[in-house]
């Protein structure tokens, strides 16, 4: 456990969140030369969700190397303290006030700090099953992926014998992936959509190597089991037969939600889609002088992504630093249609360029273009690499720059 | 069976939140009592599992033991609360009318309220409803207001009333199930899977299985029939949509569902009213989830925003009585207390005393219950309390509650420590649970599941896998 030192009660950037976003924009506000940036942490080790994915594949987009979770986590913490950033672990930040007072409790005690910006980078987690109103009796047994890889990866427990997995996407593969390497078969995999939302093969994948089928348009809807799970009653949404299966264990994946209780309680204004912070294409928040990045804003996304996102916000705040602008701001709403889970950001700035507009599908969909309009004008038309819904999506900004400013909201959807 | 383990003057069957107040209330004498509990916990029963509301009994029939126990556990409780540190907001309660039909209802249940004794209800304006819970649903006719409701922690109330009692001598058997009871010449035997155990009295406080229990003895007085109520409790983050309890009306045709805060911070919604056969049916189901979230959304619109963070269900011990079937039988030396529905946690000081009374003019010598609090006090759970993460001084006695171990509710390493090692200790996670918050939070283990299965382990000396259910 290290500690925020006396020095840093007024740093120039405080952020909240070790993960991904937080070290990557720690580290770009370092080589901008920002002299006092903190991280506070609230787990023992800084890293974030990569900690526990004891798996390849981290690193690519950002270090342009291939690594474990675990060994992404460390070589950005140690990027980030070789260059000077202070980052206190076991510390959590509780709230911060409209003056930017920002209280932290550790074992060392609790500890206002007052920075001049704050950086909000808490993550995601999956919902439970209490979430997912999946009802039935309450045995042990029910894990989220997050959970699992905690359980097996950090404290290598005995997780169980035979497993269901309840999602099918990206992150629904690593579960099993998981499980299998705890020594549970997994006996099926479902998900209520037509197909998985995974990368092409993934499902003949998980059929050849772990010999799971993966169940589609079908639903969990009901656990049985008194002290241990004992089975799973599963359902087929269109003939609506169903079946038990026997498990003594089911992990939930997926189903993503911001970790967001401080931007609430920091009074920030919440997205109903997200459900975290509203963001600027700058990535600053209702609140001035808070910005938010990463999963938080977009949940979920790889960490590439985060990483990404979190270097971008810091280039923004590191230019709030030098250049304490300016001229009047305008802003202009940018919405999306029933088709689409979410979009980020939620504002755009007259002339100022967005780099890239992140959104989800609902479902899947015949529609394979995503057009960007303002009014009746067509701003932009992209072509979609796929549909899949919980599968990430992005689409260039150049179309920014022609947003009108009484032409009211900008408007995005799916089209043919 | 001849040899017996031990003898005591009086046996209480069930460790529940009756049974242990009724523990607390005989203990500190000369006598000596013992308390069964077929559970690993205190509180397992339906007393873990209800809408944790501290009522005035406004609403109980007028005249019957219920109403007047009610009236008198409700001061009590009151009282207690606040000397052992356990946390209880006086909300108030609305009941809220929907229609005309139920906003007529409002004035007989003023004078229902009247009859047991709680005065200061008032009639209020559908404006004036909503002035005081502005983020209410469409079409509210009216409403009663009940300042005197309020919400408490039901699991500490527990727990609180069973270290009493030990610390003043009662002897307590967990994981002890009564199996049958037998007659010798001055006491009954009780077998356990540990041999059997000899009282002098017995005190039946088996929630559930009370009728079971009477049967055993020889009497046949009611049938419990479980009458489910299932739950849902909604996140911290919609605490500010609410700022009292909002009560139904009830009506001939429904009871209906409440809403309300808990001294957590959450919303909770419920419950269900469902008749069944099944004893152990603690399932939560899709029926019941749907129903209550139509209501949900029909009182408080804005509350379908938020995540539910559990769903549970309790069973209420309803009989074919509308009272609490408390019946002494000095001849015997046996007290029944059975049929304690819905009431029961706010009831439970008033009914202990009660029984003491029973006994005392059987002729059983019963101390007289002052004092018997003596500065002991439960670990502050409430939102309303100074938790021990927000107490420097705390945090710099002790860095372990400085340490955070379950964020969402809060609870740091050293709280969990002190409930594996407490005088009623917990002794799995789901004790875990009820004395600390730890896992009970909006993201059910996905940060700290590992985390707090692996200080628990350490702490209880077992494997973690026996702390996953695996029998
Ligand atoms: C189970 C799981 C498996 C994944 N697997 C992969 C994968 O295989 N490949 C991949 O590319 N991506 C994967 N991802 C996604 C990837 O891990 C995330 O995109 C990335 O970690 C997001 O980075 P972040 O910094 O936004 O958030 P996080 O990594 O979640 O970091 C947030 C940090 O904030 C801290 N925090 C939160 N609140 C507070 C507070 N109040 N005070 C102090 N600290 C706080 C948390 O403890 C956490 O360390 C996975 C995600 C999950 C959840
Ligand atoms: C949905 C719901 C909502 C409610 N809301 C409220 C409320 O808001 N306010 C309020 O005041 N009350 C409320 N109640 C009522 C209250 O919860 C009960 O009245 C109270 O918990 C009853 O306590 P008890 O000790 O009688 O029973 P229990 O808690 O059931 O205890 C009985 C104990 O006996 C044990 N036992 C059974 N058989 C044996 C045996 N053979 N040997 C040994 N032990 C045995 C059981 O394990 C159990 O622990 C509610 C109830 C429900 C179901």
């Amino acid at each position: 456990m290290s500690s925020v030192g006396e020095n840093q009660a007024s740093p120039d950037v405080l952020i909240v969140g070790a993960g991904p976003a937080g070290l990557s924009a720690a580290i770009e506000l370092k080589k901008r030369g920002v002299a006092q940036v903190v991280v506070i942490e609230r787990e023992r080790e800084a890293g974030g969700v990569p900690r526990h994915c004891f798996h390849p594949g981290f690193g690519l987009q950002d270090l342009r190397r291939n690594l474990t979770g675990p060994n992404y986590a460390q070589r950005l913490v140690s990027k980030a303290q070789d260059l000077g950033v202070e980052i206190a672990t076991s510390s959590t930040v509780n709230a911060i006030a409209p003056d930017k007072t920002t209280r932290v409790t550790s074992p060392h005690g609790i500890l206002d700090l007052h920075p001049r910006f704050v950086l909000l980078t808490t993550g995601v987690r999956e919902r439970p099953r209490s979430a997912r109103l999946v009802p039935g009796t309450r045995p042990a047994g029910v894990f989220t992926t997050g959970q699992l890889q905690q359980w097996v990866g950090l404290k290598k427990f005995p997780v169980g014998t035979r497993a269901l997995v309840v999602g099918a996407e990206h992150i629904s593969f690593s579960a099993v992936q998981t499980l299998r390497h705890a020594g549970v078969s997994c006996v099926a995999m479902v998900t209520d959509h037509p197909r998985h939302q995974s990368l092409w093969g993934a499902s003949l994948l998980i059929r050849a190597v772990y010999q799971a089928p993966l169940l589609l348009g079908t639903e969990l809807i009901e656990i049985l089991g008194t002290h241990r799970v004992e089975g799973a009653l599963l359902r087929n949404v269109a003939s609506g037969s169903v079946e038990k299966i026997d498990v003594d264990t089911i992990v939930f994946t997926g189903d993503w939600v911001p970790d967001a209780e401080l931007a609430y309680r920091s009074a920030i204004e919440i997205s109903p889609l997200t459900r975290g912070p509203m963001v600027e294409s700058d990535g600053r928040t209702s609140v001035d002088q808070i910005f938010a990045a990463g999963n938080l804003v977009q949940p979920a996304e790889t960490a590439g992504i985060a990483a990404r996102r979190g270097t971008e916000a810091a280039m923004h705040i590191a230019n709030q630093i030098y250049q304490p602008i300016v001229a009047q701001r305008i802003v202009i709403p940018l919405e999306c249609d029933e088709s689409l889970l979410w979009v980020t950001p939620q504002r755009l700035v007259l002339n100022e360029e967005l780099e890239r507009l992140y959104f989800r599908t609902r479902l899947f969909s015949s529609k394979k273009f995503l057009a960007v309009r303002q009014g009746d004008r067509v701003l932009g038309r992209y072509r979609l690499r796929h549909t899949s819904p919980n599968r990430g999506l992005s689409v260039p900004g150049a179309w920014s720059k022609d947003v009108e400013k009484e032409s009211g909201p900008v408007r995005i959807a799916l089209c043919d | 069976m001849n040899e017996t383990e031990a003898n005591f003057d009086i046996a209480i069957i069930g460790g529940g939140v009756v049974g242990c107040a009724i523990a607390r209330e005989l203990s500190g004498g000369s006598l000596t009592v013992a308390l069964f509990e077929s559970s690993s916990d205190l509180g397992n029963g339906t007393s873990k599992a209800n809408t944790a509301i501290w009522h005035t009994g406004f609403d109980t029939v007028p005249g019957s033991l219920e109403s007047s126990l009610v009236h008198r556990g409700y001061e009590k409780l009151g009282i207690f609360a606040e000397q052992t540190g356990i946390a209880l907001e006086r909300t108030g309660a609305v009941l809220v009318a929907w229609d005309e039909e139920q906003a007529a209802a409002l004035k007989n249940l003023q004078e229902k309220a009247l009859a047991n004794g709680v005065v200061d209800t008032e009639i209020i304006s559908a404006e004036e409803v909503i002035r005081r819970e502005p983020h209410l649903g469409e079409g509210v006719q009216g409403g009663l207001v009940v300042p005197g409701e309020g919400i408490i922690d039901p699991w500490s109330v527990t727990l609180a009333f069973a270290n009493l009692a030990v610390l003043r001598g009662v002897k307590l058997f967990r994981s002890t199930p009564i199996l049958g009871i037998t007659e010798a010449q001055d006491r009954h035997l009780l077998e356990t899977h540990q041999g059997s155990y000899g009282a002098r009295w017995l005190i039946n406080v088996a929630g559930l299985y009370s009728d079971v229990i009477d049967r055993m003895i020889g009497h046949e007085g009611f049938t419990i029939t479980p009458r489910r109520g299932q739950l849902l409790v909604f996140d911290k983050l919609a605490r500010p949509l609410l700022s009292g309890i909002v009560l139904p009306v009830p009506t001939e045709r429904t009871k209906g569902v409440l809403v309300s805060p808990t001294v957590w911070g959450n919303l909770l919604l419920g419950p269900t009213a469902e008749d069944l056969d099944d004893k152990g049916d603690t399932r939560s189901t899709s029926d019941g989830v749907k129903a209550l979230l139509a209501d949900g959304k029909r009182i408080l619109p804005r509350l379908m925003d938020y995540d539910v963070t559990a769903v549970y269900a309790g069973l209420r011990a309803a009989t074919e009585h509308r009272d609490y079937q408390i019946t002494s039988y000095p001849n015997e030396r046996y007290v029944c207390v059975g049929g304690i529905r819905s009431t029961g946690l706010t009831g439970s000081l008033g009914i202990a005393e009660y029984v003491a009374e029973l006994l005392r003019s059987a002729g059983v010598e019963i101390p007289s219950g002052k004092g018997l609090e003596s500065g002991f006090t439960m670990p502050p759970l409430g939102e309303c309390q100074i938790r021990p993460l927000q107490d420097p001084n705390k945090i710099s006695e002790d860095p372990a509650y400085g340490t955070v171990l379950c964020h969402c509710e809060q609870v740091s390493l050293g709280e969990v420590r002190d409930a594996c090692h407490a005088m009623i200790a917990a002794e799995n996670l789901e004790g875990v649970r009820r004395r600390t918050r730890a896992l009970n939070g909006r993201c059910q283990g996905f940060y700290c599941g590992a985390e707090v299965v692996d200080v628990v382990a350490r702490e209880l000396g077992t494997a973690p896998e026996s702390l996953m259910g695996f029998q």
